[in-house]
């Protein structure tokens, strides 16, 4: 006789893809005669998209939720459903958690126009703007080439090396003028920020990221240091709070680095959140930089 | 020839979940979003397609005289049918069929394209919200607040505010959540 822990794995595995034959059939029959356990296959399913959505998910449970629901386009919708609804539950909790729920679900409404409220302090941010960390090489390749294969998906270095020209291009090289400059390694800025541990100062200047034209990609590097976890997280947040990238780097302390492209980040204010995963337990909020970015 | 459901034949799908109209039709929506799910969670593409045939194989066996005792199970078998032969279909016409326009991949490392449509999933969201009533609206709010051992407090709390079962509260929401997840994936789609 299964116990109802073991018959919520079974669900769990068999919405993420990962139930047998076997199981699956079961699992079909039984929901599809008792709308009970069908509820429960949903809540679950939504509990999963939740947690997703608030990077709750273990990373085998992320790896398999991307591999399997996200690759489902309207499992993917309701995911997007889960996330904005999630961002925007947590950014009225943020504004103020006195309210009643009547004010909250008024909140709710206005909060397409909200202004984030820092409420989080940035104190200990420093920055150090390496701008115009430019990488203009003016070699033999032509541009179009490159954009091709960055439509393709190709994963752009790590670490500001000079990559060499692309050998195999899918589309034949047009004739260029030999006086054009062309870009054969993406030319990026980055923005190094010292993790903010001391919450409350309001003096402390936001950091600014200037984005000139033709820059593609921006390199943030946060600088922490926080020891002990198990795993990290950090988050890049928009204004409203709403998580727009996330990364669990290797490294288990000190330095982390996230890559964006340029094109994704518009003017205004953004946040980089840390967060620290216990082997058992969860995600400690440890840090929330704030920094600016103005396009030039 | 090909069989299309009528008047006639779906009005009788219905008699077969319930007596009563008003009942039957709520029975019919169960079913239908049940078998949605079932394709979604075996990753078929196309699930409101193969939900709608299955319907209507149903529809057609109950005209034929078959008599079905539970209904909802034998919709079961006849999905089950429906996605083996949308399988194998796939695999006899693999060629054609990676010409029909699929489910795009998802890439991780793409994460970024997606959210650039964050604003406009926020205008839906909150579109749709708007559609609910008020007090509908300070449900789904309260009932999503929170995560972990505090969201499940959270929400004994609020069915013991309600005088409800914590089963009933959760059933009702879910089915709010799936009327808002339709009506935001509608919107976005005709933005």
């Amino acid at each position: 006789m299964e116990t109802p822990k073991e018959l919520q794995k079974t669900m769990t595995r068999y919405l993420l893809g990962e139930a047998t034959p076997v199981e699956q059939e079961d699992l079909e029959e039984r929901y599809a005669s008792d709308p009970e356990l069908f509820e429960q296959l949903v809540a679950i399913e939504n509990d999963l998209a939740d947690r997703y959505a608030r990077h709750e998910l273990s990373p085998a449970e992320q790896v398999a939720f991307e591999r399997h629901v996200l690759q489902h386009a309207r499992r993917r919708a309701r995911v997007e459903v889960a996330k904005t609804l999630i961002a925007t539950l947590e950014k009225t909790d943020t504004t103020d958690s006195s309210l009643s729920i009547r004010e909250r679900a008024a909140n709710w409404l206005s909060s397409i126009n909200f202004s984030w409220r820092l409420t989080a302090g940035v104190a200990a941010a420093t920055a150090l703007l390496i701008a115009g960390t430019w990488w203009r090489l003016s070699l033999s390749q032509p541009s179009n080439t490159i954009k091709v294969a960055q439509n393709a998906g190709t994963p752009k270095s790590p670490t500001p090396v000079s990559t060499p020209p692309m050998q195999a291009s899918p589309t034949p090289a047009p004739s260029v003028s030999p006086e054009a400059p062309i870009k054969t390694s993406p030319v990026f800025v980055t923005l190094v920020l010292n993790a903010g541990l001391v919450r409350g100062s309001e003096n402390a200047q936001t950091p600014t990221l200037a984005i000139p034209p033709g820059t593609d990609e921006v390199r943030l590097r946060l600088n922490s240091d926080v020891k002990g976890y198990a795993r990290y997280r950090v988050s890049l947040l928009n204004a409203e709070g709403k998580t727009l990238h996330s990364i669990a780097p290797s490294s288990r302390s000190g330095s982390f680095l996230l890559h964006l492209p340029a094109a994704s980040l518009s003017e205004g204010e953004y946040f980089l959140a840390l967060s620290g995963i216990p082997s058992n337990g969860e995600a400690d909020a440890l840090s929330k930089t704030s920094f600016r970015v103005v396009k030039k | 020839m090909t069989w299309t459901l009528t008047e006639d034949s779906f009005a009788l799908l219905l008699k077969q979940l319930d007596t009563d109209s008003e009942r039957a039709g709520e029975k019919y929506e169960d079913l239908r979003r049940m078998l949605l799910r079932f394709f979604e969670w075996r990753g078929a593409s196309f699930a409101e397609e193969r939900t709608d045939e299955t319907l209507n194989r149903l529809a057609r066996k109950l005209a034929e005289g078959v008599n079905v005792l539970e209904t909802r199970a034998y919709a079961m078998q006849i999905a089950r049918l429906v996605l083996l032969e949308a399988f194998k279909e796939k695999d006899a016409r693999r060629a054609d069929w990676e010409e029909l326009p699929q489910e795009p991949a998802y890439n991780p490392q793409q994460r970024w394209l997606e959210e650039k449509n964050a604003e406009r999933n926020l205008f839906c969201l909150r579109q749709c919200m708007l559609k609910f009533p008020d007090e509908t609206r300070q449900l789904i709010l309260a009932y999503y607040r929170h995560s972990g051992r505090k969201q499940i407090e959270h929400r004994a709390m609020l069915a013991v505010k309600l005088g409800v079962r914590r089963e009933a509260l959760a059933n009702r929401v879910q089915r709010l959540r799936d009327k808002l997840a339709e009506c935001v994936i509608h919107c976005v789609t005709q933005k």
